[in-house]
C-alpha cells in the first residue's frame, strides 16, 4: 500500500512526466524537489503559497554546497538575491575599523539571508561564512524578474510577502531606536 | 656533506606551493579546452551553425513565449501554439508564393527543354560568332564546343549537388526547429545547470553576467530582425512600385543582408540594379532603384535603428569591419551575417565580465 509520501513523490514524477527527456541529461530528481519544496513551505515569505506555486519558485531556485568556514558572500560586494539555510549553520558578520569582526547572527535550517538584494544591486550590508559543512538554496533577482514578468500574479504575492516582512523589520527597529533614545534621555537627566 | 645535499631539496618545496600547482594546473585545464574547442570548431561548424540560429531564434521568440505563459498559458503549450502558427505562416507563404515560384521555374525548364544541348550550343555559337567574328573560325569552335559541353556538365553536376543541398538544407532546418524547440521550453533549466558548475566565489558574479549578456543580446537581436524586417517591407514596396521582376526576393535578401553593416546594404541593391539594367538598360530605372535604396538606408539609420537597436553592442567600424571579413573567411554569407551579433556577444560579456571582476574584488 502506498504511504502517503510516496503518493507525493508520485505527484511530483506525474507532473514533470513532460521533461523526462532534460530530466535524463540534466538530472533534477523528485526527491531533491520535496525536499526543496519543505524547506520553502518554512520561510515565511513563501507563506500562502500553494503546491503549483512552490514548484514555480523550486524552478528558480539554485542549490550551493558550502564548506565549512568557506564565505558565502562579503560585505560590500553586489548583492544579487537571498539564500535559505537548507541544512547546516551560516554566520552573519559585520567588520568594521575599531571592533573587528562582530557575529550579527546564526541561522540554522529554514531560516533565510540577503533577502533586501532581491530588490536592488546595491552592496552587502555583511558577510555570510558557513560554520560547518552547509547546503544552501538561492534565489536571485535576475529570475525573480523573471518569474514577475512571466506570472505576475504569483511575482507580485512573493513581492507583498517581502515588503511586509521588510516593514516589521523597519517596525521593530524604529522601536529599538526609540527605546535606545529613551535610555539616553533618561541617563542625561540622571547626570 | 648530508646537509649540503638536503638543502636545494628544502627550497624547492618552498617555491611550489600547493595554490600554484592548483592554479596552473587550472590555467593549463581552460588552455587546453580553448585548444580543444578551436580544434573542433571546423569539423563541427555545420552543428554549430545550427545551434547558433536556433539560439537566435529562441532569443527572438522567447518574449511571445512569455507574453503568453503572461496570459496563462502553460510554457509547453505556448512554445507549441508559437511554433503551430510559424509552420501556419510558412504554409500560408507557401500557398501564395509558390505559384510565382513554380512559374518561374518552369519558365526556365521550358527555355531548356524545347531545345537540346547540342542545339543549344550551335545556338550559342551562332550568337557568339556573329558578336565576334574570329570566334566563327573552325578550330575556334571545336575549342568552344568542347569548352561549353563542360560547362554544362558542369551545370548539371552543380544541379545534382543542389538538390542535394536542399535536402541537407531542410534537414537542417527541421534540426533548428527541434533545438529552438526545446531552448524555448527548457532553456531556464539549461541556463541553471550551466551556472550550477561555476565554483561557489565566483557563481553570484557569473549568474550576474549571464543574465545581463542574455537580456541584451536578446533585446540586439530582436532589434536587428525587426529593423530587417522593416527594410524588407520597405524594399519590397519601392521595388514592386518601379516595376522591378522578383521584387519580393531581392526585398527580402536587402531586409537580411541589411543585418550585415556597410556592406549589407550595397549587397542587398546590387541584384536589384543588375535586374533593372537587364529589363530596361536604362540608365533611369537603374537611377530609380539606386535612390529608392539610398532612400530606405536614411529612413533606417535615422528614424528606424536609433529606436530599436540596442546601443550597448555598439562596436567601432574597425573591429565591424574586421570581424565581417572574419566571418565571411569562417563561414561565407552566413559567417557574416552571424559575426557581428557574435562579436556584440564577446564585447558585452567581457565588459560585463571585467565590471563583475572588478566588483567581486576578484581583480
Amino acid at each position: 500500500m502506498a504511504t502517503k509520501k510516496d503518493r507525493k513523490n508520485h505527484s511530483i514524477s506525474k507532473f514533470r512526466v513532460g521533461d523526462a527527456l532534460w530530466r535524463n541529461i540534466f538530472k533534477n530528481d523528485a526527491k531533491q524537489t520535496e525536499t526543496v519544496i519543505a524547506i520553502l513551505k518554512r520561510v515565511p515569505l513563501f507563506k500562502g503559497q500553494s503546491k503549483s506555486e512552490l514548484l514555480e519558485f523550486e524552478r528558480l531556485i539554485h542549490r550551493r554546497h558550502f564548506k565549512a568556514e568557506e564565505t558565502i558572500f562579503w560585505e560590500g560586494e553586489p548583492g544579487v538575491g537571498m539564500y535559505i539555510v537548507e541544512d547546516g549553520l551560516v554566520a552573519i558578520y559585520k567588520d568594521s575599523m575599531e571592533q573587528g569582526r562582530e557575529e550579527l547572527a546564526r541561522l540554522s535550517r529554514g531560516e533565510f539571508f540577503g533577502e533586501l538584494a532581491l530588490l536592488d544591486e546595491s552592496p552587502r550590508s555583511a558577510t555570510a561564512v558557513a560554520l560547518e559543512d552547509t547546503k544552501i538554496l538561492g534565489l536571485f533577482r535576475p529570475d525573480l524578474m523573471g518569474l514577475i514578468e512571466r506570472k505576475p500574479r504569483l511575482g507580485n504575492k512573493f513581492l507583498l510577502q517581502l515588503a511586509s516582512l521588510v516593514g516589521e523589520r523597519l517596525k521593530h527597529t524604529n522601536e529599538e531606536l526609540q527605546a535606545l533614545w529613551a535610555k539616553f534621555d533618561e541617563s542625561k537627566v540622571i547626570r | 656533506m648530508n646537509n649540503l645535499a638536503q638543502k636545494p631539496a628544502q627550497s624547492l618545496t618552498i617555491q611550489v606551493r600547493p595554490k600554484t600547482i592548483k592554479r596552473l594546473t587550472m590555467w593549463g585545464v581552460v588552455l587546453f579546452a580553448l585548444a580543444a574547442i578551436v580544434a573542433i570548431i571546423p569539423a563541427v561548424k555545420s552543428v554549430v551553425t545550427i545551434v547558433i540560429v536556433a539560439l537566435f531564434l529562441a532569443f527572438l521568440l522567447d518574449p511571445v513565449v512569455n507574453f503568453m505563459e503572461n496570459r496563462g498559458v502553460d510554457r509547453l503549450w505556448a512554445v507549441i501554439l508559437v511554433f503551430s502558427f510559424i509552420v501556419f505562416l510558412a504554409a500560408l507563404g507557401f500557398k501564395f508564393l509558390s505559384p510565382i515560384i513554380f512559374k518561374e521555374i518552369q519558365e526556365i525548364q521550358l527555355g531548356i527543354e524545347n531545345q537540346s544541348p547540342s542545339e543549344i550550343i550551335s545556338h550559342l555559337n551562332k550568337k557568339l560568332g556573329s558578336i565576334i567574328p574570329v570566334l566563327a573560325s573552325p578550330a575556334v569552335q571545336s575549342e568552344l564546343n568542347a569548352k561549353i559541353s563542360q560547362a554544362l556538365t558542369g551545370f548539371f553536376q552543380k544541379s545534382f549537388s543542389m538538390l542535394v543541398g536542399l535536402f541537407s538544407a531542410v534537414v537542417s532546418m527541421v534540426m533548428v526547429a527541434f533545438i529552438t524547440f526545446f531552448f524555448l521550453k527548457d532553456g531556464r533549466r539549461m541556463k541553471k545547470t550551466v551556472i550550477s558548475w561555476v565554483p561557489n566565489r565566483y557563481f553570484e558574479m557569473a549568474l550576474n553576467i549571464v543574465h545581463k549578456t542574455s537580456s541584451q543580446l536578446g533585446r540586439y537581436i530582436r532589434g536587428q530582425l525587426v529593423v530587417a524586417s522593416i527594410v524588407a517591407t520597405l524594399c519590397i514596396v519601392a521595388l514592386y512600385l518601379l516595376n522591378i521582376r522578383y521584387y519580393f526576393f531581392i526585398g527580402a535578401v536587402a531586409g537580411l543582408a541589411n543585418m550585415i553593416p556597410y556592406f549589407g546594404p550595397i549587397v542587398g541593391a546590387v541584384p536589384a540594379i543588375i535586374i533593372a539594367l537587364i529589363d530596361t538598360g536604362s540608365f533611369g530605372a537603374v537611377a530609380a532603384v539606386a535612390v529608392a535604396f539610398a532612400c530606405i538606408q536614411l529612413f533606417e539609420n535615422v528614424f528606424v535603428s536609433p529606436f530599436i537597436v540596442s546601443k550597448s553592442v555598439e562596436l567601432h567600424p574597425l573591429t565591424i569591419i574586421i570581424v565581417i571579413l572574419i566571418g565571411g573567411q569562417l563561414m561565407g554569407i552566413f559567417g557574416m551575417l552571424l559575426a557581428v551579433p557574435t562579436a556584440g556577444i564577446v564585447k558585452v560579456t567581457a565588459h560585463e565580465l571585467y565590471l563583475g571582476l572588478k566588483n567581486y574584488r576578484i581583480l
